[in-house]
């Protein structure tokens, strides 16, 4: 009976310590929240009116890839040990496809950006022309992927994760790849004409290109005749 | 009171070392987990074509899709929820124009626009979209698949004629207006 008792109090004693130990990790750590979510933007559509005169069309490939392998890491005594699980590696290589075009925004051409020179030729001031993604995509049949024994499938957060920031270094590049001189010269090759049928000789019109904040008639930096 | 003490001690070791072996396994000297790598590496963006065009936009409407998948299993469904983005540009190709589109007699300027249209079916961001929920595995074509389904849904809720008049009456304003402009240049 005795003996009983004495492991009923050894029970009540271990559970008393588990308890505050549990309490005190409770205490020790802060509530941790899950990424929040902003649902009332889901379904938004957004219509803004605008005057956009696209001139040119760049097609641009990016392939971003990931390799990874799943890593043990754990802490013994102070010593960091670090150990790759044999056979979790896996790989995947996505192609991202983008469309690219440079328009002039012709909502900022304003009735002293059209001049007549001295020369009796029209001159026609246009800001400098933007560059903008309009669209991406996903080459699925050629993206490879490759997943050892034992590793986990790709998910699709992990791969629309990567497919981000593969979007978002296309971006960065854009300066690099002088869409912007090109698109001048075709943005010339496009309003020359149309004018022209207003009664004018290809010859009498000129087009300049104001640098991006000086868009008050002055400082162009490029002239473009026919 | 041998046994007194000696039931003392072991219960005062058997304490002891459950309490060391939790403390151990919540507080840490040793912390295992198991991680992976989130870098990534890309190649240099490669132009693959280019070419001159002439679209004039004048109405850009940008949308968000919540589009799912379920694929219905023996023992459980599996599901699949993205979220996609993308912007439909109605205007003016000017490719479909030819030289009578404009008429001027005197200083009168008449304009006979084509009907404003969807100036690219390629519109869909797929690189931005958001995975939202996620169970089972898929395979590149069901993205696909689900990729083709939200092109088809942001056409059916953008391509409205109420859209369409707006994008048409701007096109015609804005092109008369800037003709003018250098109308009443060339005139004056």
């Amino acid at each position: 009976m005795r003996k009983l008792r004495n492991i009923f109090i050894l029970i009540v004693v271990i559970a008393i310590v588990a308890a505050l130990l549990f309490l005190f990790r409770g205490c020790g750590k802060t509530e941790e929240k899950g990424a929040e979510v902003d649902t009332i933007s889901y379904m938004l559509q957004q219509i803004q009116q605008c005057s956009r005169l696209y001139v040119s069309e760049y097609q641009v490939r990016k392939i971003v890839t990931h390799r990874d392998e799943s890593r043990i890491s754990a802490r013994l005594f102070g010593s960091e040990i670090n150990v790759a699980l044999p056979a979790s590696d896996r790989r995947v290589a996505i192609p991202i496809n983008a469309t690219l075009k440079a328009y002039i925004d012709m909502s900022e051409v304003k009735p002293q950006d059209v001049t007549r020179r001295a020369d009796g030729k029209i001159e026609v001031h246009l800001p400098e022309p933007v560059v903008v993604t309009t669209a991406t995509g996903i080459d699925y049949d050629g993206m490879k992927q490759h997943t050892s024994l034992f590793g986990k499938d790709f998910s699709d957060e992990e791969l629309s994760s990567y497919e981000t920031r593969g979007r978002k270094e296309i971006i960065n590049e854009i300066p690099h790849l002088g869409i912007k001189e090109d698109a001048r010269r075709s943005a010339a090759k496009m309003l020359i004409p149309i004018i022209s049928y207003l009664g004018m000789q290809q010859e009498d019109i000129v087009i300049t290109f104001t640098p991006d904040g000086k868009r008050k008639g002055s400082g162009a930096i490029e002239r473009i005749t026919h | 009171m041998l046994r007194k003490l000696k039931i003392f001690a072991i219960t005062s070791a058997v304490v002891i070392i459950a309490g060391f072996a939790l403390w151990f396994w919540f507080f840490s000297p040793m912390g295992v987990s198991i991680r992976r790598s989130d870098d990534i590496a890309t190649t240099k963006t490669y132009v693959t074509a280019m070419r001159d065009i002439g679209q004039w936009e004048f109405l850009a409407i940008n949308d968000e899709e919540l589009v799912d998948t379920v694929d219905k299993g023996f023992f459980s469904d599996k599901e699949l929820i993205r979220i996609y983005y993308g912007t439909l540009r109605l205007g003016i190709d000017f490719s479909q124009c030819d030289e009578t589109w404009i008429n001027v007699d005197g200083d009168s300027i008449t304009l006979d626009l084509p009907q404003v249209k969807l100036l690219d079916e390629n519109f869909i961001d797929e690189a931005r979209t958001q995975a939202f929920f996620e169970t089972g595995s898929w395979t590149n074509k069901d993205r696909q698949s689900l990729t083709m389904k939200a092109h088809r849904m942001m056409k059916d809720r953008c391509l409205t004629k109420k859209n369409l008049d707006l994008a048409q009456e701007a096109a015609e304003q804005q092109v008369m207006q800037f003709l003018r402009l250098i109308k009443k240049q060339q005139t004056e």
